[in-house]
């Protein structure tokens, strides 16, 4: 069976003619959407999200409408939207897309989960690399505001709100929800320890706050178009909707690809959709979603229960492209930035490029993630410079092990799995490359056949 | 620093769109990093009093974000995605390649460049990507490094490195050379 996208988030994206203007959009149909649900009741719009059991496109993949939910409504205080745009896991680039070239659908979003939770403004937190990405988002909010869609009295009804947009200063931990709320109300984006500081009830300025991604809130407008009930028809039923899917790295055509969830394999899509790997490599190891997600070796193989309660064995390539399968072989799709490895990539390498990442990215807060996070990084670089020991292996591992669980954020989660899921599956790689090194007196870079990543 | 009238009137403006001053600092300081380059102590001075911070508070953002400087940055201001993705499509190359180039070691400033490693630029799948002051680069492979570098040289002669937002551009732009295939 043929593959095919199925473009709903983008669906304006790559088409010809098409420009961020509003006239475009508003002639394609847009703003429809939000023109009649700002004369509809909140909770049952609350109640569509809920029924749609649509998963957040962030990361965490917790379910919008449960998000919602959650809000404190009884305190009183204001209520809160903020768009996370800070779009910074290595491997995911879906969001740039929208905010660059279709931001009114990202704004009629805004606009009607706004309405939908009553929230008294909405800021939209963009990652500081985006630059021309918030000077596109300004130009679309102020059109959008001068046509009545943003600001005060939306398509003449009796509710008002705006939207702010922010822009952040580099830092990868202000992706994290609670470090992207500290950022917003000034200072450095350190993220809080929940509970007590759940955004739904102790978010922005200390009021009832909801959090949402860019693809996520793209949703929103769907789901009250068609209704929850039927959004939840489209894929897997326990992840429905689509997901885009951004592979990146050594495969034949990378890109952003948006799949109905369950409705193709993971092999499916790197040979059709991606035209598998280059010329007279294999594919070695995929790490799904994100650089934080936990990899996958090619040739694994998984005991899986199917729908009737049968073990069957499941190769990597057979994998369905949605939440629950992924998380049955011990990973997450995440945000669906999958990262693609071919023979030719150095593993230790690999591992040394991302750990390099996640020290530079770690707040400091946390003993165990500032120092164990800087620790892995010096031993992996060790590694790949020629001076590895052999119980680095173990004390690679048990440095993951000791920050995993321990930290306010997911951030030493972030640093712990690709660790312990690297130095776990190719463990024969790094005891190879230690010993090889040794054998020739430290001569690490001089044999290498891969490419250098670090 | 000179904080001229303007700058203030800005500011103000900025501040206006938040419900508390102090959640003005990001964009305040992005202003002041873009109207000056860096950040010295006049300037902390300066966001302090305007946003009712202390100081040490300014200078604890300041430090925190990677996108603000205490010291000046070169004219052209190269940033190369070290990540997985763009490391996988030659990025480290091409930063050693730009290095011999430029005469600017990774991570200095030398004369009207600034070249440095950063962390993902969110375009992983047209890797190496490069930033270029505002403009990213996209598909830049490590033997066309000349080429980019006359190019952004002939960009900045032409004052086209300042912010020129193309309205709804797409991701990146190009950079005209056959993908790099390792």
């Amino acid at each position: 069976m043929a593959v095919e996208q199925n473009r709903i988030i983008y669906e304006h994206i790559g088409l010809e003619g098409w420009n961020a203007s509003i006239s475009k959009y508003v002639g394609s149909g847009g703003y429809e959407i939000l023109r009649r649900t700002v004369s509809r009741d909140r909770a049952e719009l609350c109640s569509e999200m809920e029924k749609s059991k649509l998963r957040g496109r962030g990361g965490a993949g917790f379910p919008i409408g449960m998000k919602w939910k959650f809000l404190d409504r009884k305190s009183g205080k204001p209520i809160y939207l903020i768009c996370n745009a800070d779009e910074s896991e290595p491997g995911t680039c879906k969001d740039r897309m929208i905010i660059y070239q279709d931001p009114h659908k990202l704004i009629e979003g805004i606009m009607c989960a706004a309405y939908a939770i009553d929230a008294k403004q909405a800021f939209i937190y963009i990652r500081g690399e985006y630059i021309n990405g918030y000077r596109i988002l300004q130009k679309a909010i102020s059109e959008a505001r001068a046509s009545g869609f943003v600001g005060s009295n939306i398509c003449g009804g009796s509710y008002s709100c705006d939207i702010t947009v922010c822009r952040g200063g580099g830092c990868y931990v202000c992706g994290e929800e609670t470090g992207l709320i500290s950022s917003l109300a000034g200072g450095r984006g350190y993220p809080k320890i929940k509970p007590p500081y759940f955004p739904a009830v102790l978010g922005l300025y200390d009021c009832p706050t909801v959090v949402n991604n860019v693809e996520s809130l793209c949703w929103v407008p769907v789901v009250f178009d068609k209704g929850g009930e039927a959004v939840s028809k489209i894929g897997s039923p326990m992840d429905p909707g689509t997901h885009v899917w951004g592979v990146s790295g050594l495969v034949q055509r990378p890109g952003r690809y948006e799949i109905t969830t369950g409705s193709c394999t993971l092999g499916e899509m790197l040979y059709d959709l991606c035209g598998g790997p280059l010329p007279g490599r294999r594919f070695k190891a995929i790490i799904p979603g994100g650089s934080s997600m936990k990899i996958l070796r090619w040739d694994e193989k998984f005991s899986i229960k199917d729908a009737d309660g049968n073990i069957v064995e499941r190769r990597v390539e057979d994998i369905p492209l949605d939440a629950q399968s992924f998380m049955a072989c011990g990973t997450a799709i995440g945000s669906c930035g999958m990262i693609v490895m071919d023979n030719t990539v150095d593993m230790v390498e690999a591992l040394a490029n991302l750990n390099a990442f996640y020290a530079h990215e770690s707040c400091g807060q946390c003993t165990p993630c500032r120092e164990g996070s800087l620790w892995i990084s010096r031993i992996t670089r060790r590694i790949c410079d020629g001076w590895g020991r052999e119980e680095d292996v173990e004390l690679l591992t048990s440095i993951a092990d000791n920050i995993c669980g321990r930290t306010i954020c997911a951030h030493g989660e972030s640093v712990a799995w690709p660790v312990q899921s690297n130095v776990g599956k190719f463990k024969e790689e790094y005891y190879e490359k230690i010993q090889r090194q040794k054998s020739q007196g430290g001569m690490a870079r001089l044999d290498n056949n891969a490419y250098r990543l670090i | 620093m000179e904080i001229t009238q303007e700058l203030e009137k800005k500011c103000d403006e900025i501040i206006a769109q938040y419900p508390k001053k102090k959640s003005a600092a990001m964009m305040t300081m992005h202003l002041i990093q873009e109207e000056f380059g860096y950040f010295d102590d006049s300037a902390i001075q300066f966001v302090a009093r305007k946003l009712e911070m202390s100081p040490i508070e300014v200078y604890g953002m300041l430090s925190f974000y990677p996108m603000f400087s205490d010291k000046p940055r070169g004219r052209i201001h190269i940033k190369v995605c070290r990540t997985l993705s763009c490391a996988m499509a030659g990025s480290v190359k091409l930063a050693h390649e730009l290095e011999r180039k430029l005469r600017c070691p990774i991570g200095k400033t030398s004369g009207i460049y600034t070249l440095e490693f950063v962390e993902c630029l969110g375009n992983c799948v047209e890797g190496p990507n490069v930033q270029v002051n505002d403009k990213l680069f996209s598909k830049v492979a490590p033997e066309d490094a000349d080429k980019f570098v006359e190019t952004i040289t002939k960009l900045d002669g032409e004052g086209k490195l300042a912010p020129a937002p193309e309205f709804g551009e797409p991701s990146g732009e190009k950079f005209d050379s056959p993908e790099y295939k390792g």
